[in-house]
Formats: C-alpha cells, structure tokens, sequence
C-alpha cells in the first residue's frame, strides 16, 4: 500500500460553492447530496426556467459558477426552505440560492423587490409601499372605529398605537392597511378575546423586509434595526413579526 | 463436546436467534431462548414468498424451515413474551427473566374464523403454522412447551435482538398515517402472507397503478440514519417483481436514488426489473387525497426536469433497518457497548460475532442492517464462536 495518498497534479480552481462553503455552519452540508431530487420533488419553483434545486446544487457542484450567477430562477425561489425541510442530508441550499442572489448586482436585481427594498429604506416605518406614521394611524383608528360600531360584541375591542409597556408590539404587513384594511381584523379580534396586552407603533410598524428577499445584507439588518428600537422605546417584552 | 453439558442462552428468536440456537442445539448443547413477543420468527416470519415463475432467494422459506427445525428440537427451551431483567455473573451468566407485557391473541383473535378477521387471526397464530404447538385449544401458551420467564444460568449469551422497521412518522409528508394507501414494506410483505396477494388497505381491492418509495428513514443526514439498510432494494425490487408477474396488467414504479446490490446474479436480476418496472431516479415527498382512496404525489421528470403529478392506488414506503428499541437498556444491562448508529458495537472487524465482553456474543441485525440470508450466515458464525468459546472455558 501507498505511505500517502495519491495527489493529483494542477491547481483546484475555487469556485462559487467553495466559497458558500467556507461560509455556512458544517459547509452547508452542501458536498453530501446523494441526488435523490427530494429537493426537486418539493419545490414550487422546479422546473421554472429549466432549472430545480437538484439541477442547481450539481451545477455548483460541477464548478458552473457562470449558469449559477445568472440564472434569474434564483429569483423565482420564494425562500420557503422547502429543499433544505425534505433533504435527507438536510443540505443547505437556500443559502447557496441567497448568495447566488448575491452575486447578481444590485441594479439588476427583480425591480419589484429592489423598488420595495428602497422604499422601505426611506421611511422609519419600514414599509415597503411607503405608507406613511399618519396613514397608518388613521387606517387603524377608521377601521377599529367601524368594527366597534358595527359588532357590538367588539364594542371594547381595542388597536392601540404606541402603547408603552406593552406586552407584545405587533408587526403589521403594508399590504393590509393600504389595501386591505378588513384583514387586520381578525387578528385584533383574537387578541382582544385572549384578553393579550399589544400596541403597534407608529415607526417600525411594517412587517415585511424585501431587504432580506434582495439579499442586501446591509440593508436587511438596517430594516431589523429599525423595527427592534420601535419595539424597545416603547419598552415592549415580545416582537411578534408576522412575516 | 465435553461430558459436561453446556447451556447458552439466545435473546431473541428471529431468524438470527432462531439459526443461532438451532446450530447450538446441533452440536449439543442446551439453549434457552427467549423472545419478546408471543410468538417466533420475529419480523422475517411475517415476510412472503418472493418467487415470480422462479425463486428469487428472497429468504422467506427459509425462516419458515428454521423455525420448523426449532419447534421440533428439544434441546432447545423456549420462553415467549419474555425478556431479560438483568445479567449477573461473569460466565457462567446468571439471567433473570420476566414478562414482557405482550401476550398471545388469545382464541378470541379467530373465533369467528380466519376470514371474519385474517389480520388479526394471522397475530394470534404467530404467523405461521409452526408457532401453533405453543397455544393451547384456547389460544393461550400451551405451558409444556412455553417456560416460564425464570432465573437461569448459562455458560454464554447470543444477543440476537434485531431491529425495527423504520417508523414512517418520522417522514411526516408522507402521511403514512393519514393515508390509508400509503404503507410500509413491512405492512406490504404482511398484507401478502395473511391475504396472499397485494390488496390496498382502503378496500381490499387489487391496485392498478403500485410505486414503491426507496431509501424511506435511510442514508438520511436529518435523522442521524447515514446507513444504508441493505434489505430496502433487495425486498421491494422482488416484491415489485413478483407482484408484476402475477399482474401483469399492473402498471408497478420504483422511486429511487440508486439501487443496491441485492444478489451475486444482481446484474441479470436487475436488467430483469428494468424491463418490468418503471425506474425513476427520484424521490418524491408530497403525498396528496386523490379520488377513490388513491394518492397523488408530485416530483420531478428525469427527462426535462418538469414537476409532474401522478396518481397511484397504492404506495409503498421502503423502509429501512433500524436499531433496536430496547438496544440501550440492553446494553447497559449486558455491560456491552452499542455504535455511534445504535447497534451493538461488533468491534472485531474479522469476526462481527464478538462483543467485546467475553461470553457475550451477538447475531444478526442487533449489530446492523442485514438480509435474511446475511442473518443467517451470521448466525452461524455466532454459533462458531460460541462453541470455540465454550470449548476453551471448559479446559
């Protein structure tokens, strides 16, 4: 027998999924898939663009870091975490699809969620549609006023805004007080029942973060600290972030 | 052998435990064996016949002739719904036994005839007609052939506990469960013996459209189950092949990542699977409703890559061998060391028999995944080493 193993000549090139690798806890798992296409066989978004999971984990594998960086299916990807949640070998390949996000420039990237990043990014109150401190309050104080009329066994139901002390500040998603105000309803209606002690606020109010979906790191954790001081000037126990 | 007569006790009595003590019984000595559950044969005995117009050495028979050799032989004592309380001793062994809390159907599981309630009539005869002189006409332990669980010394201890089948729940999409069509290898190979054929649970009707999921609750990262179980290909692939056989209208697919070695003649076997069953390399997770008690499940074309759905009226999990539920009890009762994977520790790598504790022994699948055949190689090389151990301890 040899007295050492055997090298082979020529210099390994680094590629995209190295990189990953040296990145993630346990390098991601990502050298250990047995190609069995559980990932595939999970994910909404196979076959979009001619291109699935197990597809996308071999071409890293294989070095295609070219096909990899730009492939707009990437971007089809709802970040569900699917692939990894059926994986026998529980290998990390949404975050192989988020720094191939990464890799994409800025400027290029979709220009709904990039719109909706930069949006959120001008105001304190985070939303991606810009709604505004005031907008907000006044959707949320219309509404609740309505349902308290309305259904008398609400009469005391309460939305507050900018409650100190609270117990639990509550994100809200945009799309429901700029465009679907009844739907903020039955969450109030449940908190009001189990008798919970909540506030929203006025700064840091939106839920979503199309920061973290733009794979702006940066601008993901500007967004999450923006939200966590609303929820600590009003000296809340629990963030509840529905999103 | 020695004038002095030997004892050693088989913890155990599938087919590892039963080949183990039939090869001790052979050579002279007295065997106690003790088996957990009312009846002997363990998993193996509730296989089926695997032949389609030729055998398929699927093994099956062979557990039924063991367990025959061993009913017949009166060297060998047995102790049903009986496990082991604790070990004392350094060989001789002294074992306490006691019971195990499981007993026999009793007369009530066929009173109404085999046909009123095959399953659970199939349970209360032990699975197979050589478990039948152990009740007696009211479907109780006949006590001349069943020992009571009692303190027994011994000069060795063949630990041949086995495995459990992997428990599907722990894969919760496939909702084996829920679904009254999506079953176990085990419930299939069950269903097989007891009705004779393939029926679906839902009806009792003959499916059209079979698929068997492979690797289900094996070479799984998530679960700490990296093994490969060895029995998975080589019982679904000629279940599949005898059912196709007898049906050949039925339309039968195998999801798989690779597949295993099953035999020494695997390449002709193989080829001979390629032509009757639908092959697709890959594994789906989803399991849905479909109409009529049939499951629709969605994966990935090997082709083009596109996610289709298909409906099945039957599917079947392929799961896999894992270790034995009373394994670390056992071992801390045993004082001998189980593996990183949860089998018995078999730390000399040239005999797989030896525990590392002197007159303890193991066979079969209580040290890791293995066929029925493999089993009863095993089993024999046990009983080598029991008798070679035996023969020095008497000197």
């Amino acid at each position: 027998m040899a007295e050492e193993a055997i090298k082979l000549g020529g210099k390994k090139k680094s590629t995209f999924m190295d990189k990953v690798r040296e990145m993630l806890p346990e390098g991601g798992n990502l050298n250990l898939c047995l190609t069995c296409g559980a990932c595939a066989s999970g994910c909404p978004a196979t076959g979009l663009e001619g291109m699935d999971p197990r597809k996308f984990l071999r071409m890293a594998a294989l070095g295609m870091d070219e096909e990899i960086t730009t492939t707009p299916w990437v971007w089809m990807c709802s970040m569900c975490q699917r692939c990894i949640y059926v994986c026998p070998m529980k290998i990390n390949i949404p975050q192989l699809v988020y720094y191939a996000r990464q890799s994409w420039p800025r400027e290029k990237r979709p220009k709904g969620i990039l719109g909706s990043c930069d949006m959120a990014l001008k105001h304190d109150t985070c939303s991606a549609m810009g709604a505004s401190e005031d907008d907000f309050q006044f959707v949320v104080e219309d509404v609740l006023e309505e349902y308290r009329a309305a259904q008398p066994e609400f009469a005391e139901m309460e939305a507050p805004i900018n409650k100190q002390g609270a117990e639990f500040y509550l994100n809200q998603n945009s799309r429901e007080p700029v465009t679907e105000p009844d739907e903020m309803v039955p969450l109030w209606k449940i908190l009001h029942l189990v008798g919970a002690d909540w506030t929203y606020g006025t700064k840091g109010w939106a839920a979503e973060n199309y920061c973290m979906f733009l794979a702006d790191d940066d601008a993901w954790r500007h967004i999450v600290e923006v939200k966590k001081k609303a929820v600590e000037d009003l000296a809340c126990k629990v963030w509840l972030n529905t999103e | 052998m020695n004038s002095q007569t030997k004892k050693v006790m088989v913890i155990g009595g599938g087919i590892a435990g039963l080949t183990a003590a039939w090869e001790l019984a052979a050579a002279g000595v007295e065997v106690a064996l003790v088996e957990k559950a009312p009846f002997l044969g363990g998993h193996a005995i509730q296989y089926a016949c695997k032949a389609t117009d030729t055998c398929q050495q699927c093994g099956a028979c062979g557990v039924e002739k063991m367990l025959a050799n061993v009913v017949a032989c009166d060297r060998i004592q047995v102790h049903l719904a009986a496990e082991v309380a604790s070990v004392s001793g350094d060989g001789p062994f002294t074992v306490a036994l006691r019971a195990s809390g499981s007993a026999p159907a009793g007369a009530g599981a066929c009173g109404a005839g085999y046909d009123a309630d095959p399953q659970a009539c199939a349970a209360g005869r032990g699975y197979s007609v050589h478990n039948g002189v152990f009740y007696g006409p009211d479907g109780s332990f006949d006590p001349r052939r069943v020992a009571a669980p009692a303190d027994t010394t011994v000069d060795a201890v063949v630990l041949a506990t086995g495995f459990v089948p992997f428990n599907p729940a722990e894969k919760p999409t496939y909702r084996h469960h829920e679904l009254a069509n999506v079953v176990t290898g085990l419930e299939l190979e069950r269903a097989k013996r007891i009705f004779g054929d393939v029926r679906r649970p839902s009806d009792g009707r003959l499916p059209a459209r079979m698929a068997f999921i492979q690797c289900v609750g094996s070479r799984d990262e998530r679960l700490g189950h990296l093994w490969c179980s060895q029995v998975c290909c080589p019982y679904a692939l000629r279940s599949a092949l005898a059912t196709k056989h007898k049906h050949p209208e039925m339309d039968v697919t195998v999801f798989y990542m690779d597949i295993q070695n099953t035999t020494n003649s695997f390449g002709a076997f193989y080829d001979q699977c390629k032509s009757a069953l639908r092959f697709v390399r890959t594994i789906p997770v989803d399991m849905y409703e479909a109409p009529d008690g049939a499951v629709r499940t969605r994966y990935m074309t090997e082709e083009d890559g596109a996610p289709v759905d298909e409906i099945f009226d039957l599917v079947v999990l392929s799961v896999g061998i894992m270790p034995g539920a009373d394994n670390s009890a056992l071992s801390r009762t045993l004082g001998i060391d189980l593996n990183g994977d949860g089998f018995f520790a078999r730390p000399d790598l040239l005999n797989t028999s030896l525990t590392g504790r002197s007159g303890l022994f193991v066979a079969g699948t209580a040290g890791g995944p293995m066929t029925i055949a493999g089993a009863m190689a095993h089993a024999g090389q046990s009983a080598a080493a029991v008798l070679q151990y035996l023969g020095r301890a008497s000197r």
